[in-house]
Order: structure tokens, then sequence, then C-alpha cells
């Protein structure tokens, strides 16, 4: 309900609002409109629960599937890469074979796990032809049993000799 | 009626949202859209009745709601009143409905001179019932939109606003369209104003008058 005197008024409108009227409204019939809305409400309502289980169903289909494509990811990042595993093999296999004795003027050397360690003059650090190979290994100077040999890989360029410590890797 | 005092909150908080709000929250919750037919199934009704008649109204009506309870979810309408949303809707329902009855009205709206004071006079009746003829004929010789907006105002009610949410137009131009369709039913009923006499109230008699 609005207030029509503040609008601007109109003999035109005036008439027209005068000949149309205000009709009656039959409570009846606004229970009728009600009711017949209401009947659309609960319609909807049972198409809405035959629904549920449905989407439900789709809900876990679709949370399933992100745990199997999350784990595939997951596991695809956790493998283990050729390079890395190379690595290992050489550790390991530097652990299981003799101690080898190096003095202070020498380092281990390897180029991969096919190929036997070598224990490598100091003066040739740097000039060891490493560039291009898929890994080169340097171990502790000073290998013993039971040590830790802590492994460190170049792939593109050679180490230098400044990096090298007996103390270090 | 016990209901949960959820339910009851729920009921509150509804009462004391803007149409658009209840139309939003409707989406998920169906049974407040009871809300929307409660504010507005009076007008609406009333709308129905003035242009396909009293004994129509309640099926024009019932379809507009319905219709609206299907369409909710693409509610763009005014935030405060969905009734020219309601209004638009009901214009397609009864223009359907027409063409349904095999009616050629151009001019869906009733008019009719208003009861009492013309009974004891056939004269004034006669006139009156000229009066309707006349402006019924204007009527029918404007253009649709001019029309519709006219109706919306002088009839319906509704703001500059709510008749520009209604028929998807800017405000300015309703008025450009109601100064024209005032300006041709007057050059088409002559003698507009002494008409009018005939059936309105001065305005010191019709004191708070107010119209919905």
């Amino acid at each position: 309900v609005r207030s029509a005197v503040s609008e601007d008024r109109h003999p035109v409108d005036d008439l027209l609002r005068a000949l149309a009227g205000d009709p009656k409204v039959d409570p009846a019939d606004l229970t009728l409109i009600e009711s017949r809305v209401d009947a659309a409400i609960q319609e909807e309502k049972i198409a809405r629960q035959r629904q549920e289980p449905r989407k439900r169903a789709v809900g876990w289909a679709a949370a399933i599937m992100a745990v199997v494509v999350g784990m595939s990811v997951v596991l695809q990042t956790a493998r283990v890469s050729p390079a890395v595993a190379t690595l290992e093999a050489i550790a390991r296999a530097a652990e299981a074979a003799d101690p080898l004795t190096i003095t202070d003027t020498e380092f281990l050397y390897t180029r991969s796990e096919t190929q036997a360690r070598t224990v490598v003059p100091k003066t040739v650090w740097g000039i060891l032809p490493t560039t291009g190979t898929p890994s080169c290994i340097c171990c502790r100077a000073h290998e013993r049993p039971g040590s830790e040999a802590t492994v460190r890989s170049r792939s593109e360029r050679p180490f230098t000799t400044s990096r090298f410590s007996p103390t270090k890797t | 009626v016990k209901s949960a005092p959820g339910i009851v909150q729920h009921r509150v908080d509804a009462a004391a949202q803007s149409d658009a709000d209840v139309i939003a929250a409707s989406r998920d919750n169906p049974e407040v859209f009871r809300l929307i037919v409660s504010r507005h199934g009076e007008a609406v009704y009333k709308y129905a009745a003035r242009r396909v008649g009293i004994q129509d109204a309640q099926d024009v009506a019932s379809e507009v709601f319905l219709r609206g309870f299907r369409l909710r979810a693409r509610y763009e309408g005014l935030r405060e009143t969905c009734l020219p949303w309601l209004y638009r809707i009901a214009r397609n329902v009864i223009g359907e409905w027409l063409k349904k009855a095999n009616r050629d009205d151009r001019v869906a709206v009733v008019l009719h001179p208003p009861a009492g004071g013309f009974e004891d006079d056939v004269l004034d009746r006669v006139a009156a019932e000229s009066v309707v003829a006349e402006l019924r004929e204007a009527l029918e010789l404007l253009a649709d939109r001019d029309r519709e907006t006219l109706l919306l105002f002088a009839v319906d009610g509704l703001t500059y606003g709510e008749i520009a949410a209604s028929l998807h137009i800017p405000p300015g131009t309703v008025g450009s369209r109601l100064t024209r369709a005032r300006n041709d039913i007057r050059a088409q009923v002559p003698d507009l104003e002494r008409k009018a006499s005939l059936f309105v109230k001065p305005v010191a008699e019709r004191g708070e008058e107010r119209r919905v």
C-alpha cells in the first residue's frame, strides 16, 4: 500500500482509477492460491528427496575419484628418480665394499654404480671428466668402516679443486 | 501448531527480510516462498481481477505464483519488492490466458462505473456507461507499451522505479510514456475533467485515501 497523494496526480489517472475500482478480495480465493503454491512446494520437496540418494552417490563417486587421483599424484611424486636411485646404489656399494685407505692427498671417485671406486690423487680434482656423465660421486676422503658417506652429484659442471676438502665432501 | 524453536526463529528472520532475500532463501528452502504469497497475494489477485475480471482472478493469480515459484532461481528484480516481477509474470499469464480463451482484448482492463450513486438516476447511469465506453476506446488506441505504463501507474499504483523494473525500461522512459498516454487519452475523451468529476471525489473528500 502506498500513498497516491505524493505522486503527480492527473485527471486521466483519477478517472481510470475510479473506473477500474478496487476489487474485493475473497479470502477463500487467497486460501486457494496459497494451497496451490503449497502443493507445488511439497512436490518440489518430494522431488528433491528422490534426488538426494543419487546426489549422494555422485558425491561419493567424486570423492573416491579425487582420493584416487590424489594418491596417484603423491605416488608419482614420491617415486625415486633414476638419478637418486643410482646414487643410493652407489652409496650402498661403497658401504658394502672393503674400506679403502685414502690419504690427505687423495679422494675417492666413482662415475657410476657399475664402476669400481677409485682412489684418485687430489691433484686431478677438477680435471676429471665429469661433464655429461649422469653422475659423479665424490665420497668422503677418509672412508672408514661404519662411517657415514656423503654423496654429492654433479651432472653439468665438474667439481673445482677449491671446493674439495678431505674433511668435508 | 507446535514447531521447533529453530523454525520459529527462521520465520521471524524471514519476515524481516526483503523480497529478494526471501526468494534467495527459498531456493534452498522452498517453504520460505510462502512468505512471498502472503506478502503479495492480495495485490496480484487485484491486478488479475482488474485485468480479466474477478471470476478468473484466482486462477490467474495462482498461476502467477506457481510460475514465480518455478522461476525463483532466476530472480533478478528489485531488492525490496518483487511485485514488479510478479506483475511481469502476470502480464504473460494473462496474455496466454486471453489467447487460450480466444479473447481478442487489446485492453486488458476491466472498467465499470463505481457501484453506488447511480441507482436512482438512470440518466447519470447512462452517462457513466458512455464515459466508460469512451475511455475504453481511447485506451484501445494507445500503443500497448504506453497503455501498460499508464495502467501500472494509475490503476495498480506502482512507482516510476517499479514500473521501470516491471517493464525493463529506464525510469525516464516511464515519465515520457505516461505523458504521451495521458495526452492521447485527453485528445480522445473531450471534456475529460468534467466527466471524471462524475466519479472522482474532490481531494478534500478523499482525505487519507490510499491505493494499492
